[in-house]
């Protein structure tokens, strides 16, 4: 017996070691300051993932490091985003601006390496008598997440418009763009918190917009990139390169919309047209910049009503050196 | 007589053992031997605290939403859903089964209707049910009553397929009616696996239930134990997630205890089941 | 010896012994058969006799002779294909407590009911108040001598105890005949014994008609007022035979007795080669 027991305790501490040894090697490789031998960059499906987009149809990366293995994961959804940014298996995430401010507060140790664009998100309904947001009193209203910037931006029409920030949090549901849209024009829901190109196709099949997140916030930066500041310091020269990138692929936005529109259109397949993407891409509801904008107000703001445990002392705090020249906000 | 000696001192050293300790003494040390390798995991290993919560971050979370009611609010919530769902599940099955064992049409009307829908996994049910009774309450329940009616039908008319044909002959000729003949010999012989089907429906609804809060869960003050732990992993409050998942362990342990008195008071105590 | 022998292969006759305008139980011509995928299989070929209230009857065959379909038959679980069988005067037989059935199979108690409860039980579906059902089960269970055992579930018993209660509460019931399906084939041979005289002793207390079925021809010299003799399947009746004043296996007569019942038993084999091959599963089901 005493064997059996000793036997016991031998393989409960194997696997407490094994348990206590794995990994710890993974995380030694690349300390050199050259470019990454492998790099996983994630979004999500949407119009404004668009500049990277255009890095991947363009194999930007690829051209410059032909030593890096590059893939790129379409998630559904940004929890997995943020989860894998921090695990290390996405290298470089795009996300929105509520989970980036939420995740740097409860000490992910992740900035901002390159904005994507600015937004004006619209809040859809499709019942004509709800007209303001008073109308909006328990009635169900989607958005992507609890912690999405348009469940940030209801928030702040919420506390203007009724007097308290969380006067619609009760009937608030989580849903992904494309199923809310559905459930907006079907009548499951009453309101659709979105973003393009969903807040146009809705617009375009009847639902009529009830408030506009800029309207609140003033022009606001709307989706980022984001890394951890471990991979930015071995990689600098790497991650200021991709910062060019995503600022080159900006100004081709603004500059070849047509171009843009049929890599949009051929990445997707199929359903949208080349017309179709060239419409939404120069709608000003996005606003093709890399220059962060009113993150301290939103951060503020989330402070305020208690989604922001703490609070960077400036905007440069939240995001990485190649940023800092843009003269943000 | 030396065969005998000497086979005493090696029988013995098994029975001094592991196996001679209370259940609940074997328990709690494999109990406390998993939380210790738990924490030296945390502890040993350089662990990203956002990615895995410490056992004792988790207990005190675990504490303090018991304390201000953070987490025993939508546990509430979740429980009086799943409850109802179950409810109206058993209730379905029950009629269903009645019908199946009363009517040869019943009977093939449960058979297809099983081998359709219990495959379907519940949350794939979840877009259907929000069209059907739009995004709120009534599709959770619509789910969960569908992913427990089958299990338990299931089991209950294969309970009553292979009760004892003696017993079937018995009731009818002490002289009762078809009813009765259901609800007082073939509902009791099946009650073994009307218990191993309700076991496994209130896993299902579970896990269905759970899921589907993930799907939609309502934010605010109505919100259940699935919309706690997605909201806490999107605040990146690692330890709520845990702890939420810690409470959903304790309910299955304290159902399984249930199950277990129900049990032995019944089909162990008829020893229609060993325990 | 000869006396008490009734030669019967004029099974039309009212059987010897029956008395006479006062029967409770007659099967005229009674054909047992059924369907399987190859065909009609027969059991019983033609079988008639009677019993008297308050008569003893045992039914002896070999294995697979169709003996205990013939008792299901009269039980009212399945229908003649041929002939009828009466009961009270009564012809078409659904299943019911006036003729009580107690089966070989020990599981044939309630598991969920105690003891005195498996008892009572039949008696509260057949509309006796709670209280007067259970005082009446006690009775019984007392009779049967299992007044130490009222409050088991029957996991808890012996087979021959659980032979007993379904005795008893066959008795309970009351029943204008009752009706024995080799209760005590999965017995071992000294419980058996008991069994066999506890029976003999509770039917004699209570009067109750008795139709008993078995292949063992000590149990039918034991129990029996007289033994219906069946042939090989397809059976018919080929003998009845009185044997209430044998006295016990010591006497000279019982020994002829036993010695005859053998020879009917060993000797009534097919004629024919080409008859049915297959065995009934008259004992098991």
């Amino acid at each position: 017996m005493k064997t059996r027991l000793m036997v016991g305790i031998a393989l409960a501490g194997a696997v407490l070691t094994t348990f206590v040894a794995a990994g710890g090697a993974a995380t030694r490789a690349e300390a050199q300051g050259g470019p990454p031998s492998k790099i996983t960059i994630a979004y999500q499906p949407g119009l404004g993932y668009a500049p990277l987009i255009i890095m991947k149809m363009q194999r930007t990366i690829e051209r410059q490091y032909p030593g890096t293995k590059v893939e790129w994961k379409v998630l559904a959804s940004g929890t997995p985003i943020t989860n894998g940014v921090i695990s290390g298996d996405i290298e470089i995430g795009a996300v929105g601006t509520g989970p980036m401010l939420i995740g740097w507060a409860r000490g992910v140790n992740w900035k901002v390496i390159a904005p994507l664009n600015e937004g004006d998100l619209w809040l859809m309904a499709k019942d004509p008598r709800i007209r303001t947001i008073a109308d909006l009193r328990g009635k169900r209203i989607a958005t992507p997440t609890n912690t999405s910037i348009q469940a940030v931006a209801l928030r702040k029409m919420a506390q203007v418009k009724l007097g308290n920030a969380h006067a619609l949090d009760s009937t608030l549901l989580a849903m992904d763009h494309p199923d809310g849209m559905q459930a907006l024009l079907s009548g499951q829901i009453d309101a659709h918190f979105t973003s393009p190109p969903f807040q146009f196709q809705e617009k375009a099949r009847g639902a009529h917009i009830v408030g506009r997140s800029i309207n609140y916030f003033g022009g606001h930066t709307f989706l980022v990139t984001v890394m951890t500041q471990r991979f930015y310091d071995q990689h600098t020269a790497f991650a200021k390169r991709f910062f060019a990138n995503i600022v080159a692929a900006q100004k081709l936005i603004r500059t070849k919309p047509d171009l843009v529109a049929r890599m949009l259109q051929r990445d997707a397949g199929g359903a949208p047209t080349n017309r179709q993407f060239k419409q939404w891409l120069v709608n000003p509801a996005l606003k093709w910049t890399a220059r962060p904008r009113g993150l301290m107000r939103t951060a503020n703001f989330m402070n305020r009503i208690g989604m922001l445990p703490r609070m960077p002392r400036n905007w440069k705090e939240l995001t990485f050196p190649p940023v800092h020249p843009t003269r943000g906000s | 007589m030396a065969t005998a000696a000497s086979s005493i001192p090696v029988a013995r050293p098994r029975a001094v053992g592991w196996k001679r300790l209370p259940v609940w003494v074997r328990r709690a040390i494999i109990f406390a031997a998993l939380i210790a390798i738990w924490q030296a995991y945390v502890s040993f290993r350089d662990v990203n605290p956002l990615l895995f919560a410490s056992p004792w971050d988790t207990a005190t979370t675990f504490w303090d939403g018991l304390r201000d009611g953070t987490l025993t609010k939508p546990t509430k919530t979740t429980l009086l859903l799943l409850m109802e769902g179950i409810g109206i599940g058993i209730l379905v099955a029950a009629v269903l089964t009645a019908f199946a064992t009363l009517t040869d049409v019943g009977e093939d009307l449960l058979t297809l209707l099983t081998s359709i829908l219990n495959p379907l996994p519940g949350v794939a049910v979840l877009p259907l049910a929000m069209l059907w009774f739009g995004i709120n309450d009534k599709a959770i329940l619509f789910v969960i009553a569908n992913a427990t009616i089958w299990p338990i039908a299931i089991n209950i008319s294969t309970g009553f397929k292979t009760a004892n044909p003696t017993l079937v002959s018995v009731g009818r000729n002490i002289g009762l009616s078809r009813v009765r003949q259901i609800t007082d010999v073939l509902a009791p012989a099946a009650l073994p696996y009307a218990i191993s089907g309700l076991k496994t429906a209130w896993a299902f609804a579970w896990r269905t239930i759970i899921a589907a809060e993930l799907v939609f869960g309502v934010a605010g003050s109505e919100g259940g134990l699935g919309n706690y732990i997605n909201n806490a992993r999107l605040y990146f409050l690692t330890p709520q997630v845990f702890a939420g998942l810690v409470a959903i362990a304790i309910l299955g342990v304290v159902f399984e205890t249930v199950f277990g008195v129900l049990e032995r008071r019944t089909i162990v105590r008829w020893g229609m089941k060993t325990s | 010896m000869p006396l008490t022998r009734t030669p019967t292969k004029t099974t039309s006759r009212p059987a010897a012994h029956a008395p006479a305008g006062d029967t409770l139980l007659r099967a005229d011509h009674v054909q047992l058969g059924y369907w399987t995928p190859r065909g009609f299989n027969l059991a019983v070929g033609d079988a008639s006799f009677e019993v008297a209230p308050r008569e003893k009857v045992i039914v002896i065959g070999p294995s697979g002779c169709g003996k205990s379909t013939l008792l299901k038959a009269i039980a009212g679980f399945i229908t003649p294909t041929g002939g009828t069988i009466s009961v009270s005067g009564r012809t078409s037989l659904e299943p019911g407590p006036d003729r009580a059935v107690v089966f070989q199979e020990f599981d044939q108690l309630f598991p969920w009911r105690t003891v005195l409860d498996n008892v009572a039980y039949p008696l509260r579906v057949n509309g006796r108040s709670r209280r007067d059902a259970l005082a009446r089960a006690q009775e019984y269970v007392e009779l049967a001598g299992l007044a130490h055992a009222a409050d088991r579930y029957p996991h808890q018993l012996s087979g021959g105890m659980k032979q007993r209660v379904a005795i008893a509460r066959a008795l309970a019931l009351e029943p204008a005949i009752l009706l024995m399906d080799e209760p005590f084939g999965s017995l071992d041979a000294i419980t058996r014994q008991r069994l066999q005289a506890e029976l003999n002793r509770i039917v004699d207390q209570t009067h109750v008609t008795l139709l008993f079925v078995t292949h063992s021809i000590e149990e039918a010299l034991v129990l029996g007022d007289r033994v219906v003799v069946l042939g090989n399947s397809p059976s018919n009746v080929i003998e009845i035979v009185d044997v209430r004043d044998l006295g016990g296996p010591e006497t000279v007569e019982y020994g002829q007795m036993r010695g005859h019942l053998r020879d009917l038993l060993a000797v009534d084999k097919p004629i024919a080669d080409d008859e049915e091959e297959e065995v009934l599963d008259g004992d098991g089901s």
